[in-house]
């Protein structure tokens, strides 16, 4: 009989794979059980059969999980483990690429996302280096993400701070702005006028070439002028 | 046997597949495609088979285009859908194109019934909303 201190230092991951679709789970085992150093240790349909495992000493170290099953879904599974068992590993597998649930997978605790279209190659690679104790998302959000960020509005550049010419008084008037303060309040926190501050933030967009609040905001975070 | 091509772009659902119709005594893969061209290449190429096991959303060629090119280039060849999409608009436009049965991913259970039946020269679908 082993003990589980043993199992972890002989497999590089042991894995309950959580999947209620049995094609996918069949496929999932695999293309994992092919890889030396990886043992699936427990196979169930939602998240409720996977805390049953956890709780019967089941050694696993690492859970892949769908996201949309019967009873217990993938994210609410991550977070129970998250508090009963922190030591797992959480990776995501789900055919639904939507960004909304790739943040709230990560922000619930996974470790890892991965769509169902991924190939066998990329999945092992995620799962060694989920299990050296790195962080992945798939290819294909990762290029999408980066594609978006191609895609946004240049802002405009001098992106030089010393370029800008901005006086202390710019910057504290720029981070009230920024904090959404109105002319007047800004005014009576600097004991100063509306129209002195109507000046200053007159002048902070001509010097970024901002047209309006928003993008001087805008323009101020990306820049780091604000906090 | 029932020698069936798999045409599935995750890797791991291909492989599921693979997996469970290859335990099927009276089964047989005769070959495995990521997409619809794929798929008909293996038949150009004279892979034969009695069924094409498809999903419907795939690049470079879906299951619905496929489906229409196999009835009118190799009639031989029957076509089951297996698809995640539980819509009948869906179903509808897989038999019109002349596709034998529509079985869902989450009910894989009844896949086996549904290649054999198709096989036997029955149809496979069921009402959907």
């Amino acid at each position: 009989m082993k003990t589980a201190e043993q199992h972890t230092t002989q497999y590089l991951a042991q894995i309950i794979l959580a999947e209620d679709h049995l094609v996918v789970r069949e496929g999932l085992r695999n293309v994992l059980e092919k890889e030396a150093g990886i043992r699936i240790v427990g196979e169930a349909a939602n998240g409720n059969e996977v805390l049953e495992m956890i709780s019967a000493d089941n050694p696993a170290d690492l859970v892949v999980t769908d996201i949309n099953m019967p009873g217990m879904n993938g994210i609410e599974l991550i977070e129970r483990l998250k508090q009963l068992a922190p030591q797992i590993k959480l990776v995501v597998l789900s055919m639904l690429d939507n960004e909304k649930f790739v943040t709230q997978a990560f922000k619930a605790g996974a470790v890892a996302y991965l769509l169902k279209s991924v190939s066998s190659d990329e999945l092992l690679f995620a799962i060694r280096h989920v299990a050296a104790g790195g962080e992945y998302v798939c290819s294909e959000i990762a290029m999408r993400c980066m594609k978006r960020l191609f895609k946004a509005p240049e802002l405009p550049q001098p992106a030089e701070k010393a370029e800008l010419n901005l006086s202390d008084k710019d910057t504290e008037v720029l981070s009230l702005i920024a904090e959404g303060y109105t002319n007047q309040e800004i005014a009576d926190k600097l004991f100063t006028s509306k129209r002195t501050v109507e000046g200053y933030r007159q002048q902070l967009m001509n010097k970024t070439g901002s047209r309006n609040t928003a993008a001087l905001i805008r323009f101020a975070a990306f820049h780091g002028l604000i906090n | 046997m029932i020698k069936v091509v798999i045409v599935e772009d995750s890797p791991v659902v291909r492989q599921g597949l693979i997996q469970m119709l290859g335990r099927q005594p009276d089964m047989l893969i005769a070959g495995e495609a990521t997409n619809g061209l794929e798929a008909i290449d293996l038949l150009r190429n004279g892979t034969v088979a009695d069924l094409l096991l498809t999903d419907l959303n795939m690049l470079e060629m879906n299951g619905i285009e496929m489906t229409e090119y196999v009835n009118e280039h190799f009639p031989g060849n029957k076509v089951v859908i297996l698809t995640m999409h539980a819509r009948r608009k869906f179903m509808e436009k897989a038999y019109l194109v002349g596709a034998k049965g529509y079985v869902l991913k989450d009910e894989t259970d009844e896949l086996l019934d549904a290649i054999r039946l198709v096989h036997e020269g029955e149809t496979y679908f069921k009402p959907m909303a």
